[in-house]
């Protein structure tokens, strides 16, 4: 049985689930922000930002963008999804039909870890295709803005989502883990963003431990320009997490006594 | 082994997490081509052991061997060939009948063309763009039915499949269960607390109480065990007297009369033409004849 059977079925459970509202929802949030923010004058004064954005227009905006998303937006989208998506099978008491399938529980597991990665990504794209939107519509809105003088820099744009993506893998694995194990929603969920609110008061505030080790806030550690020099460290950091908190998942997830 | 059993357990034990132990030794043997009915009251231990047959507990005690072969190391081997339904249905609310098929579809490797029609089989092949979880109750027991039967399997598994059903729905299962039965040769195990709802569609029998087997049989073997278990009620004008009398026959007082086993009709006689000799007047001479949701509840009340 081949995993790509495993995956179909993961797919389609998450047909008309809610998982697809949230992630166009959350996707949605910055993109509209930006719109309201972002603007040629204040309180009928001329924004500061008229000669910065009006250079690279529209670098500016996808940077501005990216950067809030990888901040503040993916992490608490990934927790969010991350107890969403198992909810599907605790909700219908589905769990004891998926178990008595006959699938490997490693498939079992990995598709449902490929699906809960998908949303992350589509939660990506769709943030990056919506603040391209947003951004027609902030020219249109602010002509002095002079988005089109220069055209959008899509390599560098691939590389930051890039690093955003696997800066966000050790905690959307340690979350997956979380997700499947708790029947709960709510432990998996307030565990998750009690630490990432902790991570950014040590990364930005209360320094206890070095940033560059703790995971929850590494989407934003490699947004901060000091820091650009230890980026490579935490994107390998992070994927190593990823792996190492994968596999022990697995064994907690294979070991079960009760399904 | 012997390779007619489906299923062979042997000395299962489990105990909950907390240490109370839910079954004891229980040695399940199930033929082919049999429709097994697994009876017990609510807490015996029906759906722990059906737990243990399809994986969903892991296995602490004992040894379980499915159409021949030991399940641990043939799990998915095993499980492609059996159809199941554990306690509550397992449907996802958010998706239609047929979706829900769709999903476990090619993990059976089942056709679309069987897919419609194990729909068709329970009367859900018409229900369009409706979501599952606007069926009634029935309706998922009748979706659930459909899961179970989509790969076609050699081995069907049901747990308490009558629950939600409405009477007409029962009557439907049953003749359900005995075509798949007679015409696809499916072996089916069902589970019940109900003896009157599975005596008309099984032929072999396991009882369950306080977690261990304490009948397990073909019906007519329990048939034989009821006709042993038949009494009679004796009161009269001297029971002590009358005891001595029919002391042949095992008398037991208890309290109001004396209550004798019986095998046929023919010994009533004997004892009353007895009594009879002695000039005893008799008050009461009351056959009771258990049928088999009476004997059902006397083995599983003397065994608690």
């Amino acid at each position: 049985m081949s995993l790509a059977i495993s995956l179909r079925s993961e797919f389609l459970k998450t047909k008309r689930s809610p998982s697809w509202i949230l992630t166009l929802v959350m996707a949605a949030f910055v993109p509209l922000f930006m719109l309201l923010v972002i603007k040629e004058s204040h309180d009928g004064h001329l924004s500061d930002d008229i000669a910065k954005i009006s250079k690279e227009g529209w670098n500016f905006y996808f940077y501005q963008g990216i950067g809030m998303i990888s901040f503040l937006f993916l992490p608490m989208f990934v927790i969010l999804i991350s107890t969403l998506l198992p909810q599907i099978e605790y909700r219908n008491h589905t769990w004891k039909q998926v178990f008595a399938s006959p699938q490997s529980l490693g498939k079992l597991y990995l598709s449902k870890f490929l699906v809960f990665q998908f949303f992350i990504l589509v939660f990506l794209i769709a943030s990056l295709l919506l603040i391209g939107i947003s951004c027609v519509f902030s020219g249109m809105l602010n002509p002095k803005f002079n988005y089109n003088s220069h055209a959008l820099d899509w390599q560098k744009l691939l590389a930051i989502t890039s690093k955003t993506y696997i800066a966000i893998l050790a905690l959307s694995t340690i979350q997956f883990w979380m997700g499947l194990r708790f029947k709960s929603f709510l432990l998996p969920m307030g565990v998750g963003v009690l630490c990432y609110i902790l991570g950014i008061i040590n990364m930005v505030g209360y320094h206890v431990v070095d940033a560059d080790k703790y995971f929850y806030t590494f989407s934003g550690f490699i947004f901060i320009k000091q820091n650009a020099a230890k980026v490579p460290y935490v994107l390998w950091s992070s994927a190593a997490y990823a792996t190492v908190i994968l596999l022990l998942g697995f064994l907690d997830f294979s070991r079960a006594k009760e399904r | 082994m012997n390779d007619n059993y489906i299923i062979k357990t042997t000395g299962l034990e489990h105990r909950h997490t907390k240490g109370v132990k839910t079954l004891t030794d229980i040695n399940l043997a199930v033929k082919k081509g049999e429709i097994y009915g697994f009876l017990g009251p609510n807490g015996a231990g029906k759906t722990t052991t059906l737990r243990l047959l399809l994986g969903l507990s892991k296995l602490q005690t004992g040894k379980i061997e499915i159409f021949g072969q030991e399940f641990g190391t043939n799990r998915i081997e095993i499980l492609k060939k059996i159809g199941s339904l554990i306690e509550t249905p397992s449907l996802y609310g958010h998706l239609r009948a047929n979706e829900n098929l769709e999903v476990y579809r090619e993990l059976y490797g089942a056709s679309k063309a069987r897919l419609t029609e194990v729909l068709k089989i329970v009367g859900l092949d018409k229900t369009g763009s409706k979501k599952v979880k606007q069926f009634s109750l029935g309706m998922k027991q009748r979706l659930s039915v459909a899961l179970a039967l989509l790969p076609n399997p050699e081995l069907l598994i049901l747990d308490e499949p009558a629950n939600g059903l409405d009477p007409t729905g029962i009557i439907e299962l049953r003749e359900l269960v005995k075509k798949l039965n007679k015409e696809e040769g499916m072996t089916i195990l069902m589970s019940s607390h109900q003896l009157s709802e599975i005596e008309k569609m099984v032929s072999h029998v396991g009882i369950i109480s306080k977690g261990e087997i304490i009948f397990q049989g073909s019906l007519h073997a329990l048939g034989q065990l009821q006709k042993k278990q038949s009494s009679v009620l004796i009161h009269t004008s001297d029971d002590q007297l009358a005891m001595d009398v029919l002391k042949a026959y095992t008398p037991e007082y208890i309290g109001h009369a004396i209550s004798i086993a019986y095998q046929d009709e023919q010994e009533i006689a004997k004892m009353s033409r007895a009594l009879h000799e002695k000039q005893l007047d008799i008050y009461l001479l009351h056959p009771q004849q258990n049928n088999l949701e009476q004997l059902f509840m006397d083995l599983t009340t003397q065994h608690a």
